[in-house]
């Protein structure tokens, strides 16, 4: 599991997309991994990671490492959600809206650590955005640009050996997956 | 710049989706049939039963048949039974997570059916399975069957004497005790005063004395010896005489006090029989206590059986919950569902209809909803057996968030027959018919059901024999059997946490009226009956105690006084002559010694 864990994380380094793509992609992934329970907000999440073109690799990657959150932070939710749904007196009319319109009243969004999850995740959305892009692309600037510029570096960019495994890496998908 | 849409991402997103309408498609009929099973447990408090259940989401309708509830007083039989039920739903309600019907057709509808080898009831399993329904419940009809006849004994009158404390008995044994003793001791102390003999050997020598003996000086000794004996005697007899008369005088007193408490006996034994038999304080609790004990348990509980179901149903208001810490790690539903516009769910129209081989059943209720607020509720239900119709009329609704309204449900010709589920020591059920007609009123926080039961020609109340005595049993039965013009208006109010109850009926003067007449009847026979028999026995303890006091009437006293008196008279004659004699003689005597002086 750790293997996958880091495998995925330099592959989807080391992948072609954006450093923008990539923080989407774990900032969305996260959200889906911060959520409790399955409601109806994961399966949109879901559908926007695979239909949106941000990083699926780094989606995946962050449901695998913020999925066990939610366990540790019910209490939280559970605050942040009683807070939404039941302090806030001012919503209720937004509420009795949102939750008699079509659908969305199975979205589950009604109890406290589901809506808290989903407040929490939209919160953490941006900054996680963020931090992602940033990481990505420092990662990007330090590792691989210094490292090609590098002789040792250009002995590996330019070597047959290299020029196969990245062949073989593009021919399994590494490019996109 | 990369394109924000990705198109091969569907494919992924779609596969899981399809996965996600296929399980739902095998599996949502059982879990809409879980669902709504739970529901109606919820609902009616007991195990529910769906056979097939069909959700057709294209043809916005819900199929089920074979639904039933089992009866949870009675797991051998069903509360009711629904052959099918078909609900037209507004499909677009239901993408709210609501489920309004505009029509609903429920048929087939029976009440109190046989379950067939139901778990867990004694016989129904044990029984052939090849024996068919009919012969079962017959069999049941007649295990609960009543034998009258059981209670017709003549009652044993002695037995029942002997079995009640009578105190004009014990009283007469208690009298028996006393002139025993007194027998006793008169006949030992009139023995003692009888005994005359050394009078009679004391007269027998004042007798032998003469008085002619005494002729010179020499005799005077002899003389006043002989005069100081008879003294001696006159007071003995006189002493004698004394101890007579006062003992005479003791023996009248006791023979009075005997006779008095004699006659306190007789008077007890005539007049203390009726309240020896039966305190007259006894019959309206006796008439009440039984009365109580058949209303309570059966037709006063059946109306509070419906007034919690009726509570229970107002549970269904939508309130939107307080913040409360979670219990479980799976936070806390907020009901913005529920307190929506539209309750969650609401029926148009609902048509029931039910016939089985001896009822019918049909009725519409129009705006059946979660929310009462939402719509009133109007009721109008008719239930058709033989000789019995039933028919429930009214209306519900909630206004400013409180539930009201008015329901009556009438009865015609009810058989009692089934109310024999009573608890009671002595009342098992009551046979008969009668017209029941409730009014349920739920307004302004007061909850009130009136209940008037008015009986239909005759009544007989349903009694317990086998611990029963044979005089018990037999006026049971007589007062408790054929009953005439009864009614029974029951009254229960609550209000502001606090619950009254009252009760009115003709069944405790029409009870009591007979109680009256049976016990006059009984008690007139039994007081002959028990006088005969006290005073035969009392004469019989009586007799030798009345020859005692004849004979203790004095006539030995009598006898030695009389034979005392002449006794006592000669005594005095003879002592004043041998006195005189004395006299004369020491007169002579002196004259005589005066003459030889001179």
């Amino acid at each position: 599991m750790f293997l996958n864990i880091l495998s995925n994380v330099f592959r989807t380094l080391n992948s072609e997309e954006t450093p923008l793509q990539i923080g989407l992609g774990f900032a969305l992934g996260g959200m889906l991994g911060l959520s409790f329970g399955f409601a109806f907000h994961t399966i949109l999440l879901f559908f926007l990671i695979c239909v949106l073109n941000v990083s699926f690799r780094a989606g995946l990657l962050g449901v695998m490492t913020l999925s066990p959150l939610p366990f540790l932070m019910h209490p939280l939710y559970h605050e942040i959600g009683a807070w939404l749904l039941i302090d806030s007196t001012f919503l209720y009319p937004f509420w009795l809206e949102f939750f008699n319109a079509p659908y969305l009243a199975f979205s589950g969004l009604n109890n406290t650590a589901v809506m808290g999850s989903l407040a929490f995740g939209l919160a953490a959305f941006i900054p996680l955005t963020l931090a992602v892009s940033l990481f990505v692309k420092k990662y990007q600037h330090l590792v691989r640009e210094k490292f090609a510029a590098t002789a040792l570096g250009r002995l590996v960019m330019h070597s047959h050996i290299f020029s196969y495994v990245r062949r073989a890496w593009d021919f399994a998908g590494g490019k996109y997956a | 710049m990369p394109k924000p849409i990705r198109w091969k991402g569907f494919i992924p997103f779609a596969i899981v989706i399809a996965a996600v309408c296929a399980f739902n498609m095998l599996f949502l009929d059982s879990l809409l049939k879980d669902y709504a099973r739970s529901a109606a447990e919820n609902l009616t408090g007991a195990e529910v039963e769906i056979d097939d259940f069909d959700f057709q989401l294209l043809n916005a309708a819900l199929v089920s048949e074979g639904i039933r509830a089992v009866d949870k007083d009675d797991p051998a039989r069903n509360l009711f039974e629904i052959e099918r039920a078909q609900l037209d739903f507004d499909a677009n309600f239901l993408s709210r997570k609501k489920i309004v019907a505009d029509n609903i057709v429920i048929e087939g509808v029976k009440t109190g059916t046989f379950r067939p080898g139901a778990k867990g009831v004694k016989g129904a399993e044990e029984k052939t399975p090849a024996a068919p329904v009919e012969e079962k419940e017959k069999e049941e009809e007649k295990e609960k069957s009543f034998d009258f006849s059981a209670f017709v004994d003549k009652p044993d009158i002695r037995k029942l004497a002997d079995e009640l404390n009578i105190p004009a008995v014990n009283e007469a044994k208690a009298l028996e005790a006393l002139i025993k003793e007194k027998k006793r001791y008169w006949e030992r102390s009139i023995a003692e005063i009888s005994d005359t003999r050394e009078l009679k050997r004391l007269l027998a020598r004042i007798r032998k004395i003469d008085p002619k003996s005494y002729k010179s000086l020499k005799d005077i000794p002899r003389l006043q010896k002989d005069i100081k004996l008879i003294r001696k005697t006159r007071e003995k007899v006189d002493e004698r005489l004394k101890d007579a008369r006062k003992m005479r005088k003791a023996f009248n007193k006791d023979r009075k006090i005997l006779k008095a408490r004699l006659k306190r006996i007789k008077d007890m034994s005539s007049q203390g029989i009726s309240s020896m038999l039966l305190p007259a304080s006894s019959k309206k609790d006796l008439a009440k206590t039984l009365l109580n004990a058949v209303l309570d348990d059966s037709l006063v509980a059946r109306g509070f059986y419906f007034l919690e179901l009726y509570e229970k149903y107002k549970d269904f208001i939508p309130k939107i919950k307080k913040r409360e810490k979670p219990k479980t790690d799976a936070g806390v539903d907020v009901d913005f569902i529920k307190a929506g516009d539209v309750p969650m769910f609401y029926a148009k129209r609902i048509a029931f209809s039910g016939k089985g081989n001896d009822f019918s059943l049909s009725g519409i209720v129009q705006g059946l909803s979660s929310d009462l607020s939402w719509k009133p509720i109007d009721l109008d239900l008719k239930y058709r057996e033989k000789q019995t119709s039933s028919q429930i009329q009214g209306r519900l609704e909630m206004k400013n968030r409180k539930l009201s309204g008015r329901v009556r449900a009438a009865m015609r010709k009810f058989s009692f027959d089934r109310l024999d589920v009573s608890d009671s020591n002595i009342l098992i059920g009551v046979k008969g018919k009668g017209n029941i007609v409730m009014d349920i009123q739920d307004e302004n926080d007061k909850l009130v059901l009136d209940m008037s039961v008015a009986a239909v020609g005759q009544v007989s109340f349903l009694l317990k024999t086998d611990k029963m005595g044979g005089e018990t049993k037999n006026v049971l039965n007589k007062l408790f059997t054929n009953l005439k013009n009864l009614f029974l208006k029951v009254r229960f109010e609550k209000s502001d946490g606090k619950t009254n109850y009252s009760m009115n009926s003709s069944i405790y003067k029409v009870i009591g009226r007979r109680l009256n007449q049976i016990l006059t009847k009984r008690l007139s026979k039994v007081k002959k009956d028990v006088k005969i028999m006290a005073n035969r026995r009392l004469s019989e303890k009586l007799a030798p105690l009345r020859s005692q006091l004849a004979g203790l009437t004095g006539g030995n006293l009598d006898q030695v006084l009389s034979d005392l008196t002449p006794a006592r008279k000669k005594l005095n004659a003879q002592r004043k002559k041998l006195e005189e004699k004395l006299k004369k003689t020491r007169e002579k005597k002196a004259k005589e010694l005066l003459k030889l002086l001179k």
